[in-house]
């Protein structure tokens, strides 16, 4: 018997019991959907690993500043007034000798304008090595350098998202922006980067609105704007004032946080140990700060994707099973039910095989629409996880092919023993039942 | 003499039902020229379905041979005896046995789907038309009567050509008239040339066969050419005039 002729008698066959057949298919229609949305979280969990180590590596870890309350902070006043310094940084680097880099960074809360208009931005001094611990990559001009951390030059790099809004199409190098009350020349810009929606989690930093200018800089005349808005009553200007005339010394400045890199991922719990006992000794063991370990964020995050894949697995194969089992179910209900139109087709001259390929294809044409309605319920739990979990889910083509592959073999191995059944009813037999 | 359409030496069947094994067939040899009309009649249990089993390939003997159309088949695979039975064999049963959600002429194309070698696309058209239900190719069996349903059957068992015709008690759910007249059509085709054999219990119906084979407790008791053949063209001409139409008005 021709193929497609048997795909259409399963067709029509299905026609015939619509009700039956939704039923009949709901398992591998869920199976099929937790199949999808399976390998969409790990497609997208690779994805944001590859991304972490494209961008930043893994051999890093960072300390934050962290912001005190209560009578921790009243304790922190006394002990550790800087919080995290530059200081610390510079401790680091000379105690700890495994570290690669030592990247200190001093957030700046100044406005950026630009002939007026106000342009977002995140302001950030830094070193040379920021760029190189980054990965950062120069569309135009040149990164800060250490000539201008010397020199206090008021210089900055812009990120392409700073350059859009300020400049447009024309040449940034050379022009200049204003941050705070400051003229700053701008002396490079970074080329676009593409950051993979749902690396959030990680610490990733969207450089397309970065500035960066020499860390002496942004600890200098910045240093008043750290974690405070521009006062706008007398008393904090006043207060401002007075932090002018009273600088402490370059050691002693706070920064907003240190970037070391080690040579490998291995070292990062070394260097999160030596970061952390250092810092407990200068600090008085005060907890300004934090540290955080991407590759452990990493590993963290792909270990409750993993978790999640394996409850997805597990809903598939059940459900693949139950779902299965109830084709089965039906294929054996519908082979008794069929038998005089078995016996006629015997008759008139179909063979053992002809029968069984017809009711396996029945089968087949049941778990393949069932499979094709799962890819989309599939597709549609991708969407709502990326959504309500924020995790990054890539739906390819390979998890369609491999869907219905899934759905096809279900079929083949549930259809196979009511198709068997179907080719041993006896037509004669099969003719006399009434 | 023509080589036989059916040559059966010996056929035996035995069907183990629990512990107790029954002889269905205890050693039927039988012998059917072509262009033959042969009717086999016997009381229930005399082992006729079962002689009609074997012959029509559905089922393969405990014992003997069997020769149809000069081929030994006692012996073959399901799936030669199912080529067989697709080109050589023509079934009619007694309930018709068309498939319900097809239309007369899908039903008629059905052996079609399991032919091997190619068959002219009009075929099953022409297999209708030659058991006069041309114009009634695209309705379904349950917009039929009886005797229609019958017909489909038989275009149905008539288009791939067979060597032989195998009728199951063709006219059993057949009211006197539509039954006459699909014996009628038997006897069309067989002056045409077709070989027919038809297991009934009626003697009327087996009276317009050319030969009577009676049978009983699974051997055959009886093998005569029919003296005083009926025509049924005759025995309709006798019959009243029906006061209705039978066949069901189809819906369009």
């Amino acid at each position: 018997m021709k193929f497609w002729s048997s795909i259409l008698t399963g067709i029509s066959e299905l026609l015939a019991h619509k009700l039956r057949s939704l039923l009949t298919m709901l398992g591998v229609i869920f199976g099929i959907a937790s199949v999808i949305a399976m390998v969409s979280i790990g497609a997208g969990a690779r994805q944001e690993a590859l991304e972490q180590i494209r961008l930043m590596g893994v051999n890093v870890i960072q300390i934050n500043r962290r912001a005190l309350s209560g009578d921790l902070a009243l304790e922190a006043q006394r002990e550790s007034p800087q919080g995290v310094t530059y200081g610390d940084a510079k401790a680091i680097g000379e105690l700890y000798d495994a570290a690669e880099r030592v990247v200190p960074v001093c957030r700046v809360f100044g406005e950026v304008r630009h002939n007026g208009t106000a342009i977002p931005a995140k302001v950030l001094g830094t070193t040379p090595d920021y760029s190189r611990v980054n990965r950062l990559a120069l569309a135009s001009g040149r990164f800060v350098d250490d000539g201008d951390i010397e020199r206090h030059a008021q210089v900055c790099v812009i990120g392409s998202e700073v350059k859009r809004a300020a400049f447009f199409l024309e040449d940034a190098v050379g022009k200049n922006l204003r941050i705070g009350t400051q003229e700053f020349q701008v002396i490079g810009v970074l080329e676009e980067r593409r950051v993979q929606a749902g690396s959030s989690l990680l610490s990733l930093p969207d450089v397309n609105e970065d500035i960066y200018m020499p860390i002496t800089v942004a600890m200098d005349d910045f240093q008043i704007y750290v974690e405070q808005a521009i006062p706008v009553d007398i008393s904090g200007f006043i207060q401002l004032l007075a932090k002018l005339f009273d600088r402490p010394p370059l050691d002693q400045r706070p920064i907003t946080q240190i970037i070391v890199q080690v040579p490998d991922e291995s070292q990062t719990w070394e260097a999160a140990r030596v970061a952390a006992r250092i810092l407990e000794r200068r600090h008085k063991a005060i907890p300004d700060h934090e540290i955080v370990i991407p590759a452990e964020l990493l590993r963290q995050s792909q270990r409750t994707h993993r978790i999640f894949s394996i409850v997805m697995g597990a809903i598939a194969s059940i459900s693949l099973l139950v779902g299965g089992i109830g084709i089965m179910n039906i294929m054996l209900a519908t082979v008794t039910q069929r038998a005089r139109e078995i016996g006629i087709r015997r008759c008139v001259g179909a063979s053992r095989s002809d029968i069984a390929r017809q009711f396996l294809l029945e089968a087949l044409v049941i778990t393949s629409i069932g499979g094709i309605l799962g890819i989309f319920l599939g597709i549609e739990m991708a969407t709502l996880i990326s959504q309500y979990a924020g995790w990054h889910t890539i739906v390819s083509g390979q998890a369609v092919l491999l869907s219905l592959v899934v759905a096809v073999v279900t079929g083949v191995i549930f259809g196979l023993y009511p198709a068997m059944r179907a080719a041993g009813i006896q037509p004669m037999e099969a003719l006399r039942a009434e | 003499m023509a080589e036989p359409v059916v040559l059966a030496e010996e056929l035996t069947k035995d069907y183990a039902t629990g512990i107790v094994a029954v002889h269905a067939l205890r050693g039927v040899s039988l012998t059917v020229a072509p262009g033959e009309m042969v009717a086999i009649m016997g009381p229930s249990g005399s082992g006729k379905t079962t002689l009609l089993n074997l012959l029509g390939c559905v089922d393969l003997p405990s014992d003997g041979r069997y020769w149809l159309d000069g081929r030994d088949v006692s012996s073959l695979q399901d799936s030669a005896l199912s080529r067989i039975r697709n080109e050589r064999i023509g079934f009619v049963f007694q309930t018709f046995n068309l498939l319900p959600r097809l239309t007369a002429l899908e039903n008629v194309r059905l052996p079609l789907l399991y032919a091997h070698n190619r068959v002219p696309q009009d075929a099953p058209a022409r297999a209708l038309e030659r058991v006069g239900l041309a114009d009634r190719g695209h309705h379904r069996p349950n917009q039929l009567s009886g005797g229609q349903q019958q017909r489909v059957a038989i275009a149905r068992a008539l288009v791939l050509d067979p060597a032989v015709i195998l009728a199951d008690e063709p006219t059993g759910n057949l009211d006197s008239r539509s039954g006459e007249e699909i014996i009628l059509l038997f006897q069309e085709l067989n002056r045409e040339g077709a070989t027919m054999l038809i297991v009934t219990h009626d003697l009327q119906v087996a009276n317009h066969a050319s030969r009577i084979v009676q049978m009983r407790d699974g051997r055959i008791t009886g093998d005569e050419p029919v003296t005083d053949r009926l025509d049924a063209r005759d025995v309709l001409a006798e019959m009243p005039a029906p006061e209705v139409e039978p066949a069901k008005e189809a819906e369009p």
